[in-house]
């Protein structure tokens, strides 16, 4: 049997209810990162299994959220990395060809375009900062120091900015 | 008063920033109309970069079940109180190990001051101080060389002479 303990409550917990609560924001996250479903998906499940195999070896999570979205964006690091490797043509995202008009796809495939053009860092930090997290948690998250948070954020939204004005994206 | 960097507006417009420094960004804000037009527009960036990042992923994401990822009986998570079975892996609370820890310390040093260390005693040896002369002249054979070796025992008497 594994033992947890989790932070802010005290209760029971099955490995199936953090999957279900946690899994819909990890794949968010991931999705964004890396820019496809199925590579969203694998990294997902490999940070459950991950969880899984590391509480069944008798380790314990303290901080469980933290971890998971820590390990998340670690694998999501290593998806980009691997794409920037072994991609030279720029692969348009299976995500962006599934159904919608014409132009929204066009939209997806421009924002699309203009994330990757920021460094995996920045990137978490702009979609944690989207899916309205706390400085404390970006921080936990990604390795920055929270010091450090609102003037990398404040940069990197800058930047966004320019790279969707430079797309020809209009944001307002 | 110069006007605000914009990370600190960030900072201020995330509701990230102690009450003291929101005194003085307010007091600012107050008397600049600058700023305030500069937290406006920041304020709409975040909000529409937000929707944008928001769009990509506008699809539910289908959860695999459990059992076709992990097979065999799923893990069951307990309270906090049982969180030290893990960390030390034998079951035994801080406290516990800690004076199991110091028994166990006590008990080598009591075995370390109580082990008869063998002390060093007079020796049996004997220390003899030899020297050998030995003279080589260039133009004799080897046979025919004279080796004159003396033995000198502690007392210094000649034990052994060649």
């Amino acid at each position: 049997m594994f033992r947890l303990s989790i932070n802010a409550s005290n209760q029971l917990r099955t490995f199936e209810e953090i999957y279900a609560e946690n899994y819909a924001r990890l794949h968010n996250i991931a999705v964004r990162m890396v820019g496809d479903r199925e590579n969203a998906s694998d990294i997902v499940q490999e940070v459950f299994i991950g969880l899984y195999e590391k509480l069944s070896s008798g380790m314990t999570v303290l901080y469980l959220k933290t971890y998971l979205y820590r390990a998340t964006l670690n694998k999501c690091f290593d998806c980009i990395n691997r794409q920037k490797r072994y991609s030279t043509l720029e692969v348009v995202p299976e995500d962006s060809m599934e159904d919608g008009s014409l132009e929204n796809r066009e939209r997806k495939v421009v924002i699309r375009r203009a994330l990757s053009k920021l460094k995996p860092v920045e990137r978490a930090i702009l979609i944690m900062y989207s899916e309205d997290f706390s400085y404390k948690e970006i921080s936990d998250a990604t390795g920055i120091r929270f010091s450090s948070v609102g003037k990398t954020l404040a940069r990197t939204l800058d930047k966004m900015e320019n790279r969707l004005k430079s797309e020809r994206y209009e944001l307002y | 008063m110069n006007c605000i960097d914009k990370d600190i507006l960030q900072r201020y417009l995330d509701g990230e920033m102690d009450s003291d420094q929101k005194v003085k960004v307010d007091k600012h804000l107050e008397e600049c109309q600058l700023c305030r037009i500069q937290l406006e527009l920041l304020q709409t960036r975040a909000v529409q970069i937000k929707k944008v990042l928001k769009s990509l992923s506008d699809k539910e994401a289908e959860r695999p079940s459990l059992s076709s990822m992990i097979d065999g009986k799923l893990p069951v998570f307990e309270s906090k109180e049982l969180q030290y079975k893990n960390i030390s892996g034998n079951g035994w609370k801080p406290v516990t190990r800690l004076s199991y820890g110091i028994a166990v310390a006590c008990a080598i040093i009591l075995l370390f001051l109580y082990t008869p260390w063998k002390t060093p005693g007079k020796s049996n040896d004997v220390v003899q101080m030899q020297a050998v002369i030995q003279e080589v002249d260039a133009n004799r054979p080897y046979s025919e060389q004279e080796t004159v070796i003396t033995v000198i025992n502690p007392d210094g008497k000649v034990t052994y002479m060649n």
